[in-house]
């Protein structure tokens, strides 16, 4: 599906551009060795230094929903689609869309890894998922 | 110094036929204006709210403008669906340190009629709860992010259909009491089932309509307010809460920070949740009432489907704790920035037993609990009865 882009320089620019290289990268930190999401100003386990750190991109389907109705005009077309929550492996969890699934193959729980599409900017790539047993 | 509130002005919900957002403002002022008993030229704070539908540099400061009126102060909030409750904490402070004796709130938008509907719901999306580099690239829409909140909480406690439509029922049956809600026709479980999907599992029943409306109240000290034309309701106590802004930094999906609010303004009135006589709770949405309900510490966590299935906050004679005896936000209305007002206006209706058709017998306290975001802010007034 479509994405409307991130806005380039935002403090999450470097996970949407290591996206582009095929890389999901998330803020981690090297006092505590954990990863945190979304990006803040420290760590929120010691309120250390954090930097950017690649994640395996496996992990488990939170919650999600179907939406049948999009809001941005852009994504009139893609409708019905997936938004998700994904608890990654490493210990945070991720809003997402879930890509090549039916709605009725959906369940919280399922196993899920990582992919990634463009965004409507070239030069940030959005981290999306699938369930394993299709990636 | 106390406070009290001595004015209300509400007007019907649902498509407006005024031309604009600083027309309904004033009709709303000279309602509850006239409802204290005072003129324009006694106020002498103005608060308000910025409509998503008219918005302006320092909208207080316009409707002043507008008014024709020179307050000491004019200011304009912002705290979502929370900002009732922070306009009347602002009030007390404003007169407890003499800045101000004579407290005009209001809260109006008018999505229907300010914009249109399709602007009205994009901008919400866009410029609302949804974060612009970490959500929006997935397309969410507002009710598809309460959706997910809605499946966690089915997953982990076992809520279903039938709950989240006791509710939307609940509210329904309690606005056809009420002259002034959106919508006023009760429906049973079927019409909820067949009711359009807009975000799974949410139907269209499941969220509030989006409604042309909004509230007015005046404050003022307790002292001063012996003198006003109908009984006072006297403010008991506040708190505030809040737990992230975008629902990506929450650190449950199920369980948020209302029962923080409560527990803060419970403290400052020194009275306990069984204190509590009827109750005014934040309901966007199914699921926000579901959901608020529980946080709130009414029911516990998992019990409130069952409970509202089992008429327990039903707003009549039956009910344990009557909830939203004017229809929430789901059938009363949800005026865009102007969400929860009705909550507010509604909690001083019943404590003076004005509250005509829907009236519930002697309440002495009301919980007023507003929210702003998914789940993010939230606010709660205590209100009692002056003795
Ligand atoms: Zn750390």
């Amino acid at each position: 599906m479509k994405h409307p882009a991130p806005r380039a320089g935002s403090t999450s620019a470097p996970h949407f551009e290591a996206a582009k290289q095929g890389r999901l990268l998330l803020p981690h930190c090297a006092a505590c060795a954990k990863f945190h999401w979304p990006p803040q100003a420290a760590c929120p386990h010691c309120d250390g230094a954090a930097d950017w750190r690649e994640a395996k991109g496996t992990g488990t389907l939170a919650t999600y929903s179907v939406v049948y109705r999009a809001v941005n005009p852009e994504l009139k077309d893609d409708a019905p689609y997936v938004i998700a929550f994904v608890d990654l492996d490493e210990g945070v969890r991720l809003f997402t869309n879930i890509v090549d699934a039916k709605a009725a193959d959906l369940k919280s729980g399922l196993g899920v890894q990582c992919r990634f599409e463009p965004s409507m900017d070239a030069e940030l790539w959005v981290p999306v998922f699938a369930l394993t047993a299709q990636a | 110094m106390p406070v009290a509130i001595v004015g209300v002005g509400e007007l019907p919900q649902g498509q407006s036929s005024l031309p604009n957002t600083m027309v309904l403002h004033e009709q709303l002022a000279r309602l509850a204006l006239a409802d204290a008993g005072l003129a324009l030229k006694d106020v002498d704070a103005l608060l308000t709210l910025s409509p998503r539908s008219d918005a302006y540099l320092i909208h207080a400061t316009g409707l002043a403008e507008h008014l024709g009126i020179r307050p000491a102060v004019a200011l304009t909030l912002e705290a979502g669906g929370a900002a009732p409750a922070a306009m009347v904490d602002t009030a007390r402070g404003l007169i407890e340190a003499g800045t101000a004796t004579t407290v005009l709130i209001l809260a109006a938008d008018m999505p229907l009629g300010g914009v249109s509907r399709n602007t009205y719901v994009s901008n919400l999306a866009e410029a609302g709860p949804i974060h612009p580099d970490l959500e929006r690239p997935y397309g969410p829409s507002v009710p598809s992010m309460f959706a997910t909140v809605a499946r966690a909480h089915m997953d982990r406690y076992g809520t279903n259909a039938e709950h989240l439509a006791a509710i939307a029922m609940q509210n329904r049956l309690a606005a056809s009491r009420h002259p002034n809600a959106h919508y006023r026709e009760p429906f049973n479980f079927e019409a909820y089932a067949k009711s359009k999907l807009i975000a799974d599992p949410l139907r269209l029943l499941d969220c509030a309509p989006v409604s042309d409306g909004g509230g007015a109240i005046i404050v003022t000290s307790v002292e001063r307010a012996g003198e006003s034309r109908k009984s006072a309701v006297n403010v008991l106590g506040s708190g505030f809460s809040m737990g992230h802004l975008h629902l990506s930094a929450a650190p449950s999906l199920t369980a948020f920070a209302a029962g923080d609010a409560l527990d803060r303004a419970l403290k400052q009135a020194k009275l306990q949740r069984s204190d509590i006589d009827v109750a005014l709770v934040y309901d966007c949405f199914t699921i926000a009432m579901l959901i608020n309900v529980e946080d709130l510490g009414l029911a516990a966590k998992g019990e409130a489907g069952p409970a509202f299935v089992a008429g327990r906050f039903a707003p009549s004679a039956s009910g344990e704790l009557p909830i939203n005896p004017h229809g929430g936000l789901l059938s009363h209305g949800h005026p865009a920035r102007a969400g929860g007002m009705g909550n507010l206006v509604e909690a001083v209706m019943q404590l003076r037993d004005a509250a005509g058709d829907r009236q519930i017998a002697n309440p002495n306290v009301a919980m007023v609990h507003g929210m702003g975001g998914v789940f993010a802010t939230h606010g709660v007034l205590l209100l009692g009865r002056s003795s």
